[in-house]
């Protein structure tokens, strides 16, 4: 038997070494990316799935702990659940309100009509704007002390005294707001594209079969666009649970943890800021920390992909 | 013939021109980190006189970070990008020159430049040294003070200005309870970052009132939270009272100081060798504006701790050591340090510069800047401790703003006993964690006890 595949297995690498000759200039151009990726992506990875199992600060030796890291983020650090919990109610906020925006904005936007393209540009301009700054900006706009949204409110007599939008119990809310804001514009632009490749003669038929604007939108448009929203829903996911450079600009997590999401929780692990939670850097322990955290976002991502089969087998 | 000669003479020229250059190009560059931006015109004009008088051939690129200085240093050094020169006041010296990153000074310094940073008496293990080696010189020293606004206390009619918790809780409630509709109140602390606002109220407040230094008693080597809670206490009443400007939760130190400089908060905590500065040049006021005491509970158990004895380090990896050092003694010459010093930049420990200068317009204005008898350099707490969980910096502002889950104090400062001391035997036990035991500390002499 193993004499008989020893031919076989010469011929293979014979073929892969024919491939290679013929194609060449195709491997030469794609090994820069495989060079970034192996440096950026696959050692980076390797370096955590090392370090999550030790107690590593940096300035001492790293000490092997087992799964010590892990019995400490199960057994010993709601902190860190607490985190899980606003990243979630982020995630699901941010999805909750960027989704219909967006599409309506779409919706909106696609007609034709005089200062269309300039409206399309005003909403995605947020998009391409540093998340740092845009944050500096809604600091300014919802600080209670000279905030530019406390003063209009108190001048069109909304309210009597300044509410302090980013107070323990408005903090999280508001990094939603802040969120979904930068988000809108990207979102609709899929929309855009995903209304845009609807064809129109399929419109046509449903006018001359007496249908309204209503139900066009809800057995026409949205079934239509099902694929584009399923990609979005995954974007919105993906990049909603990784948003930090806002929230750390905005709230640091503050109040006392109440806007602190995971990421930014892992973050601090390795650069602790104003102390609030770790003074020494705790490599070992961020390592096993994002781990948990990829996890989770790959459990999500699961049960959304299941979830949007049967979503598929509907339509 | 001629055009030979002319050639050549071209020649020449080009080539003299191109050496030049050449040399230009080659001057050493001596890179120096800080996070001190009160004193960043002043600085400008130290380094460009350097940068265009010096024999050495040597470029200083000076480079100011904000906030986030101890972050960016310790990537810096993390990536060997790190500055020839580093800038150590605050937690840097304990953080980063003390964990191994600083070199030692001991074989470059002369005892006359021993002697002119103040010999022995400036000079110490964990203050400015490890082990014997010299990793930083002296300079400066730094301290809390009370901050308040005296046309403020004039409008309301307070002739004294604040010294024990009482007074400063009635203070800062007359304040917001005559002016509040003007939008002015009675105090204010940039919690935004509880380790900024509480590492200059609680922190210094606990060294003089408790005797301790970030929770930890040096006598017994353990920490002791529950002593601080009287003072955690005193901010959260402020709170409770509604006297606090609105948002504290959510302020930085500079937007607080912005609003102390348009003369909307009555009092507030910070440094004295930074506050001159930030009103003179960074947020220039017309406000009437003092130093008042430190705040106790008016029996006073311990020295106030001050941040000195260290300011610049030179990192242990430089390629350029002997250039480092060059610039490091000019940064804290003589000259430099009289100017910064008459300018009202910096309070300094040196006696040598004190000696040789005019006594500067703002301790004139401001007497309390200077250092006070109960003002002392404290030394070092452990270091590179893992404490699991929130640290005590988060767990008090829970408390001092009211936030559900930390109401009970007493519960809160048990548990950081436990959680911190926990830490401490766990670090001590693996060898991460230098034991700091000195059974004869007196919080009244906290250098002159380390034994």
């Amino acid at each position: 038997m193993q004499t008989s595949m020893k031919p076989n297995m010469r011929s293979r690498i014979g073929t892969v070494g024919k491939g290679f000759k013929e194609n060449k200039q195709i491997y030469l151009m794609i090994l820069p990316n495989v060079i970034m990726f192996a440096l950026f992506s696959i050692y980076p990875i390797g370096w955590v799935l090392k370090y999550m199992f030790y107690q590593y600060d940096k300035i001492n030796d790293p000490i092997f702990i087992g799964l010590d890291n892990f019995v400490r983020i199960f057994t010993r650090d709601p902190y860190f659940w607490k985190t899980v919990t606003n990243t979630f109610y982020y995630v699901g906020g941010k999805l909750l309100i960027t989704l219909p925006v967006a599409f309506v904005i779409a919706v909106l936007l696609n007609k034709k009509f005089f200062g269309s393209r300039l409206m399309q540009s005003i909403v995605f301009m947020p998009t391409i704007m540093s998340a740092s700054v845009m944050a500096l900006i809604f600091y300014l706009i919802l600080n209670p002390y000279s905030g530019a949204l406390n003063t209009a409110m108190m001048k069109m007599n909304l309210i009597s005294v300044p509410i302090n939008w980013l107070s323990y119990y408005n903090a999280l809310d508001t990094v939603i707001i802040v969120g979904v804001w930068g988000a809108i514009g990207n979102y609709m632009v899929y929309f855009l594209a995903g209304l845009q490749s609807v064809p129109e003669d399929i419109y046509e038929s449903a006018e001359l079969d007496g249908i309204g604007p209503v139900r066009k939108m809800f057995c026409i448009t949205i079934p239509m666009m099902t694929p584009v929203l399923k990609t979005v829903v995954m974007l919105v996911l993906i990049s909603s649970f990784q948003d930090i450079q806002s929230i750390m600009v905005l709230t640091e997590g503050g109040p006392n943890g109440a806007s602190d999401v995971m990421f930014l929780y892992v973050y601090r692990m390795f650069f602790p800021i104003s102390a609030t939670t770790a003074s020494t850097s705790q490599f070992g322990y961020g390592a096993a920390l994002s781990v948990v955290c990829a996890s989770l976002i790959g459990a999500v991502t699961i049960l959304y992909l299941r979830a949007t089969r049967k979503v598929d087998d509907m339509f | 013939m001629r055009k030979l000669l002319s050639f050549l003479c071209v020649a020449t020229m080009l080539a003299t021109c191109l050496v030049g250059v050449a040399v230009a190009e080659e001057k050493t560059k001596v890179v120096v980190w800080t996070a001190a931006r009160a004193d960043y015109d002043y600085m400008q004009g130290v380094i460009e006189e350097y940068n265009e008088t010096n024999t050495s051939n040597i470029e200083i690129v000076y480079e100011v970070y904000s906030d986030n200085y101890q972050q960016v240093l310790e990537l810096g050094f993390d990536t060997g990008n790190g500055p020839d020169i580093y800038y150590t006041a605050g937690p840097v010296f304990a953080t980063v020159s003390y964990t191994g990153r600083a070199l030692s000074l001991n074989d470059m310094l002369t005892d006359e430049q021993y002697e002119f940073y103040g010999g022995d008496s400036n000079f110490g293990n964990t203050i400015n040294m490890r082990d014997g080696e010299i990793l930083s010189l002296p300079y400066s020293i730094s301290t809390v003070r009370l901050v308040y606004n005296q046309d403020i206390f004039d409008r309301v009619g307070i002739e004294k200005v604040p010294e024990t918790f009482e007074e400063v809780i009635a203070a800062a409630k007359l304040i917001t309870d005559e002016l509040g509709d003007e939008g002015i109140y009675g105090f204010a602390i940039n919690l935004k970052s509880p380790g900024s606002a509480l590492g200059r109220t609680l922190d210094y407040m606990m060294q003089a009132t408790c005797g301790l230094s970030n929770g930890y008693n040096f006598a017994t080597g353990r920490y002791e939270f529950d002593k601080v809670t009287e003072i955690v206490a005193f901010l959260g009443q402020m709170f409770t009272d509604g006297s606090t400007f609105p948002g504290c939760d959510q302020l930085d130190i500079d937007p607080l100081r912005t609003q102390f400089a348009a003369g909307r908060i009555g009092m507030y905590y910070s440094y004295t060798g930074a506050e001159y500065g930030v009103y003179s040049s960074q947020f220039p006021t017309d406000v009437n504006w003092d130093f008042g005491p430190l705040t106790g509970n008016g029996t006073r158990v311990g020295l106030q701790g001050a941040d000195g004895g260290k300011w610049y380090s030179i990192n242990k990896d430089t390629k350029v050591p002997e250039a480092a050092f060059e610039v490091l003694t000019y940064l804290e010459s003589l000259d430099v340090l009289v100017g910064s010093y008459e300018a009202g930049l910096h309070i300094t420990m040196l006696d040598s510069v004190i000696e040789n200068s005019e006594t500067p317009t703002a301790i004139e204005l401001h007497p309390l800047m200077a250092k006070q008898d109960t003002d002392s350099v404290w030394p070092l707490t452990p270091t590179n401790l893992v404490v699991e969980g929130e640290s005590y910096y988060n767990v008090f502002a829970g408390y001092i703003l009211g936030i559900p889950g930390y109401e009970d104090l007493d519960a809160l400062a048990a548990d950081l006993n436990t959680r911190y001391n926990a830490a401490l035997d766990k670090g001590i036990a693996d060898g991460t964690v230098t034991p700091i035991v000195y059974p004869n500390f007196d919080p009244m002499n906290p250098t002159g006890s380390m034994n």
